[in-house]
Formats: structure tokens, C-alpha cells, sequence
């Protein structure tokens, strides 16, 4: 599972982090049943606070990628759907596209955003 | 990406073929147990109906069953994570076949006594016949055994060398790479030796034999070992190359990025670096959980350490990616 945490990013770090997990395990690269780092280590090893691991992971368990539980952390119970997996991919990809184009994440999510209107 | 393969369910039933005369070892004692006294007939001269040996029933129920425990796991081993090739499946049968006798031969001499009401009038005759079971279930876990000619081995076409550094890492990006790895295997034969040290205790317990308190701790010694090796977690982030125990916490391996000259993606060969588990061999340390991808961390010393991880590209390539730009960064 790879995280990568970017300045240039128009999402947070809690929602970069929880997007790249959730994508993570829809690709399979953590497997339900797999434990995620700690909290604390992973905040550790990104260099951000752990109170915004701790929310990432709320996130998560709010949209049912992970369980949360004292002692054990968080342990994957369910990836997405198909459906919302494709969608994952594809905004993966449609953001790397972006990036060789020249297209900053921050200009792609203004674009997706005007799409919404139309 | 877990698929289940014809060759993975022909190694499951194998597995499945090698613990069974544990378990009928178990079930037999459970079975005779209401006709067993503290004694029974363990050894016959020649042709005579007579027994000229005894032993005590439990202590040689204990001993058998850990002996076998023991060598059976390592059996399963062999099966479950060796490579498919002849010379495996070679150790794969004789290993099931020291390890299914201990607990055949149990059953038949606690079945000759149980049967016969007492020890002295036990009388072994046909029941020499059950010994030929091992060397079955030897035979059927070879032709369960699948080989695959080295050429079309999925593994050894994985991979090899120095991947490229994850593109574009910017100077303030945060990067961390985790993932854990468990071993099944392992962890079923931690069950195992967990199981076997406490009956050993209980066995203790009940005797006047101090050995078996030693044999007792060994195992436990042993099971914690193995426990601290599965699950463990590999991180790779700003401080470097790391692997820690999941059930106790304790670094097992830790690499400041400083000192890492460049990460490859490798096959891993177990043999190659000194067998399973945790490996200091000519080739370097090597923390080894099946055949297969795994990151090999070339030092500055010029020393090598080795992972077996799933995704050892990736691995790899996140960490030359912060080794590259740390060094820029410090102008090195």
C-alpha cells in the first residue's frame, strides 16, 4: 500500500489518505481481513498530525472499508463495490492523465466540478 | 490477485493427507482411553504372542504426538511453501513419513492393549499390518505434489533487478509504503506448538519427569519465535526500511535511509538465503516467509538484507525514490 501526500493536492492530507487506501484496497494491494498501520505510526512515517490519520480513518470506516477498535486498530472488512472500484480506478488514471497534460489536480477538480453544473 | 490454482489445491489436500494420523492419533486416544490402564505392550520378539516390553500409555501418547506434531509441520511446510520441483517433493514424502509414523505406530500398539483388555495378554499379530499406512499417505502427498518444470515457474518470472525511483517525487511530498505480511503456515504452527508446550505442561504437571518441563519451555521458546515472525509489518517511509512484529511489536529489521545504497526487487530463493524464517547466511540477513518477490537492501557497508513481500517492485521503487531525493537533498 503506497501513500503519497501532495502540497499541490486540492483535498486534504485526511482525504488523500483515505482515498489512497480505499483505492488500495480496491485494487487488492490490502486484503480484507489485513490490518492498516497504526494510527500513530502512520502519522509518524507521513509526518502529519495523527488526529488527521484518525480522521482518514473515520472516513473510512464510515464508508465501510475499515473497522475500528480499540487494541486492534483498523482492520479491512470490505472493499467497494464494482462499480464505485471502477470509478476509483478511473479517477486514478484521469488524474495521472491530467498530470502528463499539464493539468494540475487543482485545475482537474475545478473542471469535474464544472461538469456537475452542466 | 489470489487465485486458487490447480497446483494450490493439489498442495491443500496434501496438507490435508498429512495431518490426518494426528488427528486419528487423537481420536484413538479418545477412543481407547476407557479400556487403557497406566501401561500397555509396546514391543513383541519375533514371531510371540507374549509382549516383552511396556511402556507407560500417556507419556508415550505425549511424546509420540509432539515428535509428530513437530515433523509433520515441518511436513506441511515443505508442502504448502516449497517450490514445485522434484527435489521438494522428494522431501515433502519422506518428511510425511516420519511424521505419520510416531502416531501410527501409537495407535496400533494403545489398540493392541485396549483391545486385549490388559497389557501382558496384548497380542500384535495382523495389526503389524497398519504400519504400511504411513508409507500411503507418503505416497499419495508424492503424486499430490505438483512440479512444474522450472522454465514455466510463474515466480521465477517475476521481476528482477533495480525498478526505476517512483516518478516525480516532489521535494516536499510525504511517501510511505506498508504493508503486511502474513504467513498463514506459520502461524498454524505456532497453534501447533503452542498446543503441544501446554499439553507438555499438563503432561509435566502429572509426572516426577523434569525433562519434560525442559522439552515444555523449549516449546514454548520456540512457538513465541515463530509467533514474532508472523504477522509482521514492512514500512518504507522517511526513516527508512523497517519490519516489525505484528503480535509483539519488536523491530525485527531496521534500515535508516541513510544507510541504504539501493533497494532491488528480487526472486527470493529460500535456499538460497539459509531457508524459512529468520536467516543470517553468507548471502546476508534475510527474514524468508515463502518463495517468491522480495526486496533485497543493498547497505552502504556493502551487507544485503532481504524481505519476502508481495508488491516488492512497488517496495523498491518508493524506497530508491526517498533515498534519491534525501541524498539530493543533503548534497551528497
Amino acid at each position: 500500500m503506497l501513500i503519497r501526500l501532495s502540497d499541490g493536492s486540492p483535498a486534504s492530507i485526511a482525504e488523500q489518505i483515505s482515498f489512497q487506501i480505499r483505492l488500495a484496497v480496491s485494487r487488492g494491494d490490502v486484503a480484507v481481513g489485513e490490518k492498516l498501520p497504526s494510527a500513530r505510526d502512520l502519522a509518524a512515517s507521513l509526518d502529519v498530525n495523527m488526529h488527521t490519520v484518525l480522521r482518514a480513518y473515520d472516513s473510512l470506516r464510515e464508508a465501510g472499508v475499515i473497522a475500528l477498535s480499540r487494541g486492534r486498530g483498523a482492520t479491512v472488512v470490505g472493499g467497494d463495490e464494482p462499480g464505485v472500484r471502477d470509478v476509483l480506478e478511473a479517477v486514478a488514471a484521469m488524474v495521472a492523465e491530467a498530470a502528463r497534460a499539464g493539468i494540475s489536480p487543482r485545475e482537474l477538480a475545478g473542471i469535474v466540478k464544472g461538469m456537475e453544473t452542466t | 490477485m489470489r487465485r486458487i490454482s490447480g497446483a494450490g489445491l493439489r498442495r491443500s489436500a496434501a496438507v490435508v493427507l498429512q495431518i490426518l494420523p494426528l488427528i486419528a492419533m487423537g481420536a484413538a486416544a479418545l477412543v481407547f482411553a476407557p479400556r487403557l490402564g497406566p501401561t500397555m505392550a509396546t514391543h513383541w520378539s519375533g514371531f510371540a504372542m507374549e509382549p516383552d516390553g511396556y511402556g507407560s500409555t500417556w507419556m508415550s501418547f505425549w511424546i509420540s504426538a509432539a515428535i509428530a506434531a513437530a515433523v509433520t509441520a515441518i511436513a506441511v511446510a515443505v508442502v504448502l511453501m516449497g517450490s514445485a520441483s522434484r527435489e521438494t517433493r522428494k522431501m515433502a514424502s519422506a518428511a510425511t513419513l516420519i511424521g505419520a509414523f510416531p502416531s501410527t505406530v501409537w495407535i496400533v500398539l494403545a489398540g493392541t492393549t485396549a483391545d486385549a483388555g490388559s497389557p501382558e495378554s496384548a497380542d500384535l499379530g495382523a495389526r503389524l499390518g497398519f504400519l504400511v499406512i504411513p508409507f500411503l499417505v507418503a505416497t499419495v502427498v508424492f503424486l499430490l505434489f505438483p512440479v512444474i518444470p522450472e522454465t514455466e515457474d510463474e515466480v521465477l518470472s517475476a521481476a528482477q533487478g533495480v525498478p526505476e525511483p517512483l516518478e516525480s517525487l516532489a521535494p516536499n511530498e510525504r511517501l510511505v509504503w506498508s504493508r503486511t505480511i502474513t504467513s498463514p503456515l506459520l502461524v498454524a504452527i505456532a497453534v501447533v506448538l503452542v498446543a503441544s508446550a501446554v499439553a507438555l505442561g499438563v503432561a509435566a504437571a502429572r509426572s516426577a519427569d523434569a525433562g519434560l518441563w525442559t522439552t515444555c519451555a523449549t516449546l514454548t521458546f520456540v512457538a513465541l519465535s515463530v509467533l514474532a515472525l508472523s504477522p509482521a509489518r514492512l514500512t518504507i517511509d522517511r526513516f527508512g526500511v523497517r519490519l516489525r512484529s505484528g503480535a509483539f511489536g519488536i523491530p525485527l529489521i531496521r534500515i535508516p535511509l541513510s544507510d541504504i545504497d539501493v533497494v532491488s526487487a528480487e526472486t527470493i530463493e529460500p535456499v538460497q538465503w539459509g531457508g524459512w524464517g529468520y536467516r543470517f547466511s553468507g548471502r546476508g540477513r534475510a527474514y524468508v516467509i515463502r518463495r517468491g518477490s522480495g526486496v533485497v537492501v543493498h547497505r552502504a557497508g556493502g551487507s544485503v538484507v532481504a524481505v519476502t513481500v508481495r508488491d516488492a517492485e512497488e517496495a523498491a521503487a518508493a524506497a530508491n525514490a526517498l533515498r534519491e531525493r534525501s541524498r539530493v537533498q543533503q548534497g551528497s
